[in-house]
């Protein structure tokens, strides 16, 4: 799309009719995520003789992707609806569904500093912080979990979302069944045992609270100043929801973002993380929910992955890296197959 | 792997010429893509997933069912190992890909038939096809090579 930029004035000229002049520069497309598409650009406000520049973010539904069928709505109400809380996540004043703007649904947030660093090992092999950082995000990325989970969703009007019961478990496997069984892909067997188990040991859920969903390394806004370093944001709410707190403990602790590292998020050591959790949020993780939670985490993430490479296979989208999720599968069968104690686990 | 060979090179084919050549400035450059790309095309359609390891994957299931099945027969539950044995037997000689299918289906009915069983004949054969999923596992990252994902992020 090479008029983005005009049509990005002429939407936020009518989202903003006070403003006498808008001018948008600086678009970029940003290639890091996975799923929705995201760009970046600043805008030029003017307002009588003052002109104001703001940077925004911008995520719209892909054609394709890891997470379809595709819904920004959810994710952006939710956004918005937190936008005044002291939680760090990004102010989100404005979703657009009319595909006449830019041929599909999105949504505008303000751009927040720092930068995303990468579940990846890195030069060092200890995963993307120094000693000093690492202490200084683990309180902060607790805390911050157990801040979202305090949130009165019911007073937010967040129960659009739908709340499960007790029942929460037991319906997020078949929520994940269910993608899997939509790739058309048949599960390799262990993912099929591991199913099975998960259908037979579904804990009852005691709290529902708000969930990001996604909460980890990856999706972290980090400023970075030694001891100083401040998580500055929380994104990527694709996959909000309501649910089992311990679901999103489980996912920020999982093998899967470790960084090749034997630290949760490659910050300390996950039983460490969950009871900076636990003292933040005065909740405790008890092991038989955990287990149940990190086995689910790893059948999620393989779900994403065939719903990406049954995309790829339609030839709906030619993104490689769906392609690359094929021979990846390989990582989240033996997770699958160590969580399930076939197999050691690092 | 779940992608046909023909669907996997053809889909690098169409990347490179969506994704790449419009953001390629050199001519020699963009010859060889284009050279890449034909490449591409014509390998496509003549090209299988190697048998090797999906031979090797099918044995391994085959081995760990008949163990399987044997410790069943001796804990009182021949029905169920007379069914694993009568699907074994039906399982394709060839291609390796379609017995390597054949063999994942039965470890999956495999285990969902010890889901029914009582916990004490289920515990004794449950390791048995854990053993192969474990072995299987082991195998196919074996095959993997370094992750470029990290560069892949970053561009």
């Amino acid at each position: 799309m090479t008029d983005l930029a005009e049509r990005l004035e002429r939407f936020l000229a009518k989202r903003m009719p006070d403003a006498t002049a808008i001018r948008v520069s600086g678009v970029e497309a940003h290639t890091e995520g996975f799923s929705a598409e995201t760009f970046s650009f600043e805008a030029e406000v003017s307002r009588g003789g003052a002109a104001e520049r703001r940077a925004y973010v911008l995520k719209r539904e892909p054609v394709a992707g890891l997470l379809e069928p595709y819904d920004l709505e959810p994710e952006f109400r939710v956004l918005h609806a937190l936008s005044e809380d002291p939680l760090p996540s990004p102010r989100t004043p404005w979703f657009e569904s009319d595909p006449a703007v830019l041929e599909r649904p999105f949504y505008v947030m303000e751009r927040l500093p720092g930068e995303v660093p990468i579940p990846a090992p890195g030069a060092s092999g200890e995963g993307p912080f120094d000693a000093a950082e690492r202490a200084a995000l683990a309180p902060q990325t607790a805390r911050a979990l157990a801040q979202l989970h305090a949130v009165d969703w019911r007073a937010r009007d967040l129960g659009f979302l739908g709340a499960p019961g007790a029942e929460a478990a037991s319906r997020e496997v078949a929520r994940w069944t269910e993608r899997i069984e939509r790739s058309g892909i048949a599960p390799d067997p262990v993912v099929v045992e591991a199913l099975s188990w998960l259908r037979a040991h579904a804990p009852v859920c005691r709290e529902v609270v708000l969930l990001h969903g996604d909460y980890r390394l990856g999706n972290w806004l980090v400023e970075r100043a030694g001891a100083a370093t401040r998580l500055a944001g929380l994104l990527d709410w694709e996959m909000v929801h309501l649910g089992d707190p311990i679901e999103d403990v489980a996912w920020c602790v999982s093998h899967l973002w470790r960084a090749g590292t034997p630290r949760a998020a490659s910050l300390v050591p996950p039983l460490d993380w969950i009871a900076l959790y636990a003292g933040a949020s005065g909740r405790a993780v008890d092991a038989e929910r955990l287990r149940f939670w990190e086995l689910l985490a790893a059948v999620k993430m393989i779900a994403i992955q065939m719903t990406g490479i049954r995309a790829f296979c339609d030839g709906r989208t030619a993104d490689l890296r769906m392609a690359i999720f094929d021979h990846q599968l390989a990582f989240l069968h033996a997770l699958v197959a160590g969580l399930r104690g076939w197999l050691p686990l690092p | 792997m779940r992608i046909p060979v023909e669907t996997l090179l053809n889909g690098v084919s169409r990347t490179l010429l969506e994704q790449v050549l419009p953001h390629v400035a050199s001519r020699t450059a963009r010859g060889q893509l284009y050279a890449a790309v034909d490449v591409l095309r014509n390998a496509a359609r003549r090209l299988e997933w190697a048998g090797a390891p999906l031979e090797t994957e099918a044995g391994s299931a085959e081995g760990a069912l008949r163990t399987a099945a044997s410790r069943l027969r001796e804990s009182g539950a021949p029905a169920v190992a007379e069914r694993i044995e009568a699907n074994l037997r039906t399982w394709p000689a060839a291609p390796a890909a379609a017995r390597a299918a054949a063999a994942r289906l039965e470890i999956a009915r495999a285990f969902e038939d010890l889901g029914a069983l009582p916990a004490g004949v289920a515990d004794a054969v449950r390791p048995i096809l854990g053993g192969h999923l474990a072995a299987q596992a082991v195998r196919a990252l074996a095959l993997l090579q370094p992750s470029l994902l990290e560069e892949i992020s970053r561009g």
